[in-house]
């Protein structure tokens, strides 16, 4: 096998270190250190690769610490994309040293195996949560609002039929749940269905509902990750049309999920077939004509929070906002900022709290700005952070997905 | 059990970290390593790195290193281009980046008081709110702090009209190498009648003292602005525009020159729709407090661009416009990534009235030494940025990079010029010194120094040796 970073020795050769991205990348905004910007991040791989500087403790920050949220990339001049090449040093060590720290891997193989993500949410809502409670200020746990963050014993795939038929189907859809819109966000689920099947869809779940597998991509554990590929497409390869609800889902089923078999002629015409099937929610909503079925009978205020992994990786931005303002009596007011990270990365708001809720913080104090009552958004775990961020500022404005404000709007 | 000696590394770390705290002390080799660069190619490593987040704490620090013989090398964002951040021998790196809030906003008086960490960008974010704005704006605006741009004395597009760094400093405080806190200069207006110490800090690159605070003058927006945007087929094509518009008598805000390789460098970076076989391109804006005012500049423009037999002239009608061009323009210097993966970048001045002569010498030099030499220019300065593009990799061309740069600055200086616009003398044009100036000059310049920190503990060895 090739040495990694050989393979991206030019691309992180082009930083030209003009440190443009300084003024892009969130956690060198909130922190200040060199180490924690696109540009340190890149230099530093880059000093690893010319054997410069060990891959230490140190380092495993580096490359940990960042977002993957893609905005220093936008900024930059010279064409570098900062998240990619982290993705690829975190690739490199892990072949080099395996995940650690001992957590993280706990984590990332809990995702894989259903029964022990049970028992991780569970964790939360039974013993984990009520250990907290009795700490005080606990409350607020590694930035996430341990009291409101929900989580519930009996998964939403547990609460459903397998198939939620409409008479006279237009269109046969499977639902991709995400783990955690099963485990942590089932009232969403149940939204994202009933918009769905008020629109004419035939709705299927299947009782098999792997992870898709980016948890394990992101943090560099591709072999993990082509597994739980495969285990997707075994389920839902047989179906034409695939939806998920969950930004980050949808990017890793749509985008990644192909670019982790470049390597695989005769796995990857499987993957792209499938991927071509794959659609996000609002994308797949905004070509079912439901505006005419909205009713309202009371104003609200709504702004829109872009999932990073929507706005920078699939670049779907427009589909849910015309959604949101095709709901009567629904104004909408865009927020400052509405497509920068909101900080939760997947596991970098659990190791990198601090930094996290720093960046949270100005996106709660964005929300609260827009004068918006609601805010809505994409992909559940940027509703668990900036829920959790919204509640530190002393915030009642609730977070809903955008499945949720359209199906308030739809009778039963 | 033996007890481990404790090294002078481990009581220069503890000894910041009483000072400091933990959170603003950094050691280790990874991001040693990431304190090692700045915008330039040139590299050293630092003990540590130091996150003052008072004035006490910097006096503290201070005297700590005027007691231990370490020397200090204070940082901003580290987006010089001299080297004037680059780590010395036995030093630690003083960053003001976590030091800045903005501490009073006086719109009666035009000032703010700010620290050193304030980010251009995000000064002019905060006071667009109340219609003002901080007029010197480098295009590296986004990440350069005001400890950066005072200490550079940085110029920006908007500065043929409105002036560089220097003046817009009211007034200063510093930490000098004795320990001692000096505010220079007013609070409310300039008020320097004799010995000006406050212009004196404006581009002393962190040799004199540590910087903690800013006055700094700040003015309403200009409520009118018209954009202008002209494609010529050669460069002197559009230097003649340039000194012809000066000629006219006309003070635009901003006039920048980019050639046909940046055009194209940018246009990869950014596809705002620049037309990629144009030779060079001006943008050209004026400002002033009404539209009626800026029409008859306009007209005035457009006659001696035509003059010029432009391929393209037009003038912006929308913010997107507008924008786009700007777009293009800040991102010139790091576009160039795009084509090779090293550039060396000058920051030569002629007198305007040389503008034309200055390109035909870069065009010659590129010719000379057979480089790739893109060109940039803040031409209303008759200040350079020639980018000669390479690759660091290669011996033999780096060889030639250093002889053109050579070429260019000699060319600037015969043409009755300077080396050094904007960016300062650091590490990289510290050789080149001696040829722009006499050794009396260069003598009074040591002495200023010496008079500052005697003890040459502020980023000694940079602009010169002591
Ligand atoms: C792509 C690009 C575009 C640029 N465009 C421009 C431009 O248009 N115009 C221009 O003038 N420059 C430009 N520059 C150069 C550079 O951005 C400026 O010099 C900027 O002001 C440096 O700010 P900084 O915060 O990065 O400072 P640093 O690079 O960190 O420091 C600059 C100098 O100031 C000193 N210093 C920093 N903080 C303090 C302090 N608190 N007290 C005392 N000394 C201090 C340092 O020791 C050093 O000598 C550009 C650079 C790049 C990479
Ligand atoms: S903006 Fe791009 S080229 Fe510039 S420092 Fe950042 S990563 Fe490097
Ligand atoms: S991907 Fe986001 S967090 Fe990572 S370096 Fe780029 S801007 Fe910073
Ligand atoms: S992306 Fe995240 S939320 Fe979505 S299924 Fe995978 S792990 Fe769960």
């Amino acid at each position: 096998m090739g040495d990694i970073l050989a393979e991206i020795y030019e691309k992180l050769n082009t930083c030209g270190r003009c440190g443009f991205c300084h003024g892009a990348c969130k956690t060198y905004k909130k922190d200040g250190a060199e180490f924690f910007v696109a540009r340190g991040r890149v230099q530093l791989i880059k000093a690893l690769a010319d054997g410069k500087i060990e891959d230490d403790h140190d380092y495993e920050n580096v490359i940990n610490s960042c977002l993957l949220c893609g905005e220093c990339a936008i900024a930059c001049p010279s064409g570098v994309k900062t998240h990619e090449l982290v993705l690829a040093a975190r690739r490199d060590y892990k072949l080099k040293k395996g995940i650690r720290p001992f957590l993280k891997s706990l984590i990332l193989s809990s995702m894989t195996k259903p029964g022990r993500l049970k028992f991780v949410f569970n964790f939360f809502d039974g013993f984990g949560k009520n250990a907290m409670r009795r700490l005080d200020g606990m409350q607020f746990f590694r930035g996430i609002d341990m009291y409101t963050m929900p989580s519930s014993n009996n998964p939403f795939v547990a609460q459903v039929p397998e198939v939620v038929s409409v008479s006279a189907p237009k269109k046969r859809v499977a639902f991709f749940v995400g783990c955690f819109m099963n485990y942590a966000f089932v009232s969403s689920a149940h939204s994202v269905v009933k918009v769905l099947t008020k629109a004419g869809c035939e709705v299927t779940v299947p009782r098999d509902q792997p992870c898709c597998g980016l948890p394990q991509y992101v943090y560099g554990d591709f072999e993990a990750a082509r597994a739980q590929a495969k285990k997707v497409i075994a389920t839902f390869g047989k179906y034409d049309t695939v939806v998920t609800a969950c930004g980050s889902c949808a990017s890793m089923l749509k985008k990644e999920m192909v670019e982790l078999f470049h390597d695989d002629p005769s796995y990857l015409p499987t993957v792209k077939a499938f991927a071509a099937k794959v659609f996000e929610f609002s994308e797949l909503v905004s070509t079912l004509g439901i505006e005419d079925k909205l009713h309202s009978d009371s104003p609200q205020i709504v702004t829109y929070h872009d999932p990073c992994h929507l706005v920078r990786y699939l670049k779907v931005t427009d589909e849910p906002r015309k959604l949101l303002k095709s709901v009567p009596r629904l104004q909408y007011n865009e927020m400052f900022e509405a497509n920068r990270c909101c900080g939760a990365a997947g596991l970098v708001m659990a190791f990198y709290q601090e930094l996290s809720t720093k960046i949270t913080a100005d996106k709660a104090a964005n929300i609260i700005g827009s004068g918006a009552e609601t805010v809505a958004t994409s992909c559940p775990a940027c509703m668990l952070k900036i829920n959790s961020g919204l509640k530190l500022k002393g915030s009642k404005v609730p977070v809903k997905h955008v499945a949720d404000v359209l199906a308030e709007a739809l009778r039963d | 059990m033996a007890v481990a000696q404790k090294t002078d590394q481990d009581t220069l770390v503890e000894a910041l970290i009483n000072i400091a705290g933990e959170q603003d002390v950094v050691t280790g080799r990874v991001a040693m390593y990431a304190y090692g660069y700045d915008a330039t190619l040139l590299f050293g490593v630092p003990r540590a790195v130091v996150f003052p987040e008072s004035t006490q704490e910097v006096v503290d620090i201070v005297n700590y290193c005027r007691a231990t013989g370490v020397n200090i090398v204070p940082r901003g964002a580290g987006t010089n281009e001299s080297g004037g951040t680059i780590p010395v021998d036995n030093c630690i790196i003083m960053n003001c980046c976590r030091m800045k809030k903005v501490l009073e906003v006086d719109l009666d008086n035009y000032v703010a008081i700010i620290e050193p960490g304030v980010v251009n960008y995000d000064i002019q974010e905060m006071l667009a709110k109340y219609g003002y704005y901080y007029p010197p704006d480098p295009a590296s605006y986004k990440a350069s702090t005001m400890g950066g741009n005072v200490g550079e004395c940085s110029g920006g597009p908007k500065c043929f009209k409105y002036g560089v760094t220097r003046d817009y400093i009211y007034g200063m405080e510093f930490v000098t190498s004795d320990g001692k806190v000096r505010w220079v200069g007013g609070r409310d207006f300039c008020s320097e009648p004799f010995y000006d110490l406050t212009r004196i800090m404006c581009g002393s690159e962190g040799t004199l003292g540590y910087m903690t605070k800013f006055a700094i003058r700040i003015e309403p927006i200009p409520a009118a602005k018209r954009t202008m945007l002209a494609f010529y087929n050669e460069p002197v094509d559009a230097a003649q525009s340039v000194a012809d518009i000066v000629a006219a008598g006309i003070v635009p805000t901003t006039l920048e020159m980019m050639d046909n390789l940046i055009i194209n460098t940018a246009e990869d970076a950014t596809g705002a729709g620049l037309p990629r076989d144009a030779g060079a391109m001006l943008i050209i804006e004026v400002d002033g407090p009404a539209y009626g005012d800026l029409d008859d500049q306009v007209k005035t423009i457009t006659e001696v661009v035509k003059k010029a037999k432009p391929k393209q002239f037009k003038i912006a009608t929308t913010a997107a416009e507008v924008d786009a061009c700007w777009l293009a323009r800040r991102v010139a210097i790091g576009s160039v990534a795009h084509r090779a993966p090293s550039y060396s970048m000058q920051d030569i001045t002629v007198p305007r009235s040389k503008f034309p002569q200055a390109v035909a010498g870069i065009v010659q030099t590129s010719k000379d030494y057979d480089l790739d030499i893109g060109i940039l220019a803040h031409a209303g300065d008759g200040n350079f940025h020639p980018l000669v593009l390479f690759d660091q990799r290669n011996k033999e061309q780096s060889e030639r990079v250093h002889k053109a740069e050579a070429a260019l600055v000699k060319m600037a200086l015969d043409l009755g010029g300077t080396m050094s616009g904007e960016h300062g003398v650091g590490l990289l044009k510290k050789p080149l010194l001696p040829n722009e100036y006499e050794p009396v000059t260069m003598g009074a310049f040591r002495n200023i120094k010496r008079a500052f920190d005697p003890i040459n503990r502020m980023n000694p060895t940079k602009i010169f040796d002591l």
